[in-house]
């Protein structure tokens, strides 16, 4: 899913909808979603609840999500969903081949970092 | 917003664990109490027993400046300018202290820098880390880049210690989020030494910055 734009209350609440809907449709959990915010040129503090409470509904409907960007601001506002949505399997990435390796892996995204803090 | 509320016990842990930080290393983090409610008492001592470890690794490898200033920067690519401030004040102190010069980079520049992408971070970094003074610095800082964004690369002599320090920070960075936009202290053992502060702002102070354009 690509998003563009700024990124206000009500902008998130759209894409809330259309998320929603397009999972909704869909008879079994499983898939995966990326967001990809490469087009999204700044966002709202109101933006970010809306978008947790996204996660947290994602988080039973889909295996795996990931919110892809280069810019670290960006990645850090993504960061505070994932971590306040509660949603170990949903993780910021920074490229399609990241986010590809995230979506093959069954660890959550806490515990895949702590294995990688181990000696070799 | 808050994950949970803590438990009086987990208060009472929290305010003998930022007393003792601030003993032993001379600053405490905002983020600590977050780490308390996502892990619980057990999983944040966990969790300090392998930063304390891996710090120790990160130092011994690269020696205490050059460890900050590879945290800096694998904390703002993980998103958090929290970190990233207070690791680059860090490394910004112990550079003037042993050297009486400023580096090239502001730790005040890193939110302006954050809000750029990734490729022209590295080509701000190859402006401003020039001559072969800083090429060390240069080269390691571009290797941790590459490193990330390739996992199939490796081989070097750094790259093991890098990995391993990315990846604590990603542990690290997703509590740590949650203290972004506050003010960081100075994120290691040199925050111990108040007078070398005052020196080093009087200094920024009088030197010509170069801003980032917004």
């Amino acid at each position: 899913m690509v998003l563009s734009g700024h990124l206000d209350g009500a902008g998130a609440e759209a894409l809330s909808r259309e998320v929603r809907l397009q999972l909704d449709r869909r008879s079994a959990r499983g898939g995966v979603i990326l967001f990809d915010l490469h087009g999204v040129t700044d966002s709202d503090l109101a933006a970010r609840p809306v978008l947790v409470e996204l996660q947290k509904f994602i988080a039973t409907r889909a295996r795996r999500t990931a919110w892809m960007d280069d810019r670290p601001f960006m990645k850090g506002m993504a960061l505070w969903i994932v971590h306040f949505s509660g949603d170990q399997t949903a993780k910021v990435v920074e490229t399609l081949e990241q986010a590809k390796t995230w979506f093959a892996l069954d660890v959550g995204r806490v515990a895949d970092a702590v294995r990688r803090t181990e000696r070799r | 917003m808050l994950s949970r509320e803590l438990s009086r016990s987990e208060r009472l842990f929290l305010v003998a664990m930022q007393k003792l930080s601030t003993k032993m290393e001379g600053f405490s983090v905002l983020f600590a109490d977050e780490l308390v409610r996502q892990y619980g008492i057990t999983g944040f001592l966990r969790w300090v027993v392998r930063m304390k470890g891996l710090w120790k690794e990160l130092t011994t490898h690269f020696g205490e400046r050059d460890a900050h200033l590879l945290t800096a920067f694998a904390t703002m690519w993980n998103g958090c300018g929290y970190c990233a401030e207070g690791h680059l004040l860090a490394y910004n102190l112990v550079h003037f202290n042993e050297t009486g010069e400023l580096s090239p980079l502001d730790e005040k520049e890193i939110q302006p820098l954050m809000r750029k992408r990734g490729d022209e971070i590295v080509r701000l970094l190859r402006e401003r880390l020039t001559g072969p003074r800083w090429a060390k610095t240069l080269a390691l800082i571009l290797r941790q880049r590459d490193l990330l964004l390739d996992p199939t690369l490796g081989g070097g002599p750094d790259d093991e210690m890098l990995r391993r320090a990315q990846a604590m920070y990603e542990w690290t960075n997703d509590c740590s989020v949650v203290a972004d936009g506050k003010v960081a202290p100075a994120m290691g053992r040199i925050a111990k030494i108040p007078e070398l502060r005052a020196r080093y702002e009087a200094a920024r102070r009088q030197a010509t910055s170069m801003p980032i354009a917004g």
